[in-house]
């Protein structure tokens, strides 16, 4: 834990340009200039919704500001600057901390042409989710969305954040039903960073909220990362995983043995 | 009640071939923007052989037949899909043909709040042509009357 994190600290001015503190609004520009191949190049990440809070300083802007007036700046200005909920932008898992917030997703709000367009690409043509009439004539209020698409949603957020990384495990629950015209907001947090037989995993927390606050999703992921830029990561262009002519197998599945548990234990800590 | 024994029901395993039109499609379904889902260079680029499937596209692809339909639940109760998950033994990309089967784990009874509700598990899982283990999906749904009280709540 503290080679890491003095590790990082090390590596944060070389490796990673951008400063977790920087202030909300350079979030798209920040985008382009890392340069990752798949960062979204048509559209960056949405920017968060006023409903994200705001890391606690995020009036402070290092980079920017000055240093004191006839003082040598010996020492970059201090890290206690940096936000404790910090958004996890880097793709190193040297550089990830737990407690790192991923940057939000707010999607546009779901109508029912996305519904009918994600049921055709899915594959999956359950009435309720397409036949309004039908959804009334047993019992609900209209059509609704299937709980998929906000995993889908999720998972976004995922890839967006994890770039060179890959997903391992994804899963969710759903914990309320989606209405046509909700717009959700996905948030992701880093629960805990782990080795194991050489390979480095980001344990993650995911949950999605509606435009009221509700909770509508909570999932949860494992991502493995290159530990660091010199570590398998930089230009070598591949996936270490992917690249594995013997990719071991998927571990046991844990779900098996718990089937009632996916969800985590505790609930994602109310914004 | 769903008929317990329908638990261990297997589905013909059915032969996916995973087109980048469908990734494209699945993609934009979702509102991605990434164009590692869309353009072969960027999939490239990125490291992958081919343009990649989003983490939830497993869900399009099918075995042989839906289990579901065979549950012959009773009037008025409908399957509503409370939990999903996936593993990857590695990315899915364009030009896979992954051989999918499917079965009944379980069929369970849950106690909720407005009393014991079946629940059915489904597991699939893809293999490539080599017959390496690509995916595993495992979905609970629940067996639902029509919503008197909360109809916003998937569970309690």
């Amino acid at each position: 834990m503290s080679s890491r994190s003095a590790a990082k600290k090390l590596a944060r001015p070389a490796s990673k340009p951008v400063t977790k503190s920087l202030p909300k609004k350079t979030k798209e520009k920040l985008a382009k200039v890392t340069k990752f191949p798949t960062a979204s190049a048509k559209k960056p990440l949405p920017a968060a919704k006023k409903s994200s809070p705001p890391p606690p300083s995020a009036g402070m802007r290092r980079p920017e500001a000055p240093p004191p007036r006839g003082m040598p700046a010996l020492t970059p200005p201090k890290q206690v600057q940096e936000p404790k909920q910090s958004l996890a932008r880097s793709f190193y898992w040297s550089e990830l901390r737990v407690g790192d917030d991923l940057p939000p997703l707010t999607k546009p709000a779901i109508d029912r042409v996305q519904i009918v367009r994600y049921a055709a690409s899915s594959g999956d043509f359950n009435r309720l989710h397409l036949d309004e009439p039908y959804a009334h004539a047993v019992g609900f209020p209209g059509l609704f969305a299937p709980g998929m698409l906000a995993m889908a949603f999720v998972g976004q957020l995922l890839s967006a954040w994890l770039r060179r990384g890959h997903v391992r495990k994804l899963s969710a629950r759903f914990i309320k039903i989606v209405w046509p015209n909700d717009e959700l907001t996905c948030r992701g947090r880093i629960a805990e960073l782990r080795k194991d037989a050489g390979a480095c995993y980001a344990d993650v927390e995911l949950w999605a909220e509606n435009q009221k606050g509700e909770l509508v999703l909570r999932g949860q992921a494992t991502c493995e990362l290159y530990e660091s830029p010199q570590n398998g990561g930089a230009d070598s262009g591949g996936l270490l995983f992917a690249l594995q002519s013997s990719a071991p197998a998927v571990p046991a599945v844990a779900s098996r043995k718990t089937p009632s548990a996916p969800p985590p234990s505790k609930p994602p800590k109310k914004k | 009640m769903v008929d317990r024994s329908a638990t261990g029901r297997e589905a013909k395993p059915a032969t996916n071939e995973v087109e980048k039109g469908a990734i494209r499609r699945f993609a934009e379904a979702i509102g991605e923007t990434n164009p590692i889902y869309f353009e072969e260079a960027a999939a490239r680029a990125a490291g992958y052989r081919s343009v990649v499937a989003p983490p939830t596209f497993p869900t399009s692809l099918r075995a042989g037949s839906d289990l579901r339909e065979g549950l012959m639940l009773s009037p008025g109760k409908h399957l509503l899909q409370a939990e999903q998950s996936f593993e990857y033994a590695r990315p899915i990309v364009a030009g896979d043909k992954l051989t999918v089967r499917s079965k009944i784990a379980g069929i369970e009874s849950r106690q909720t709040p407005s009393g014991p509700t079946d629940v059915v598990i489904i597991e699939d899982e893809g293999r490539d042509e080599s017959g390496e283990l690509v995916y595993r999906s495992r979905q609970l749904w629940v067996v639902r009357m029509a919503p008197k009280h909360a109809p916003g709540d998937l569970h309690e």
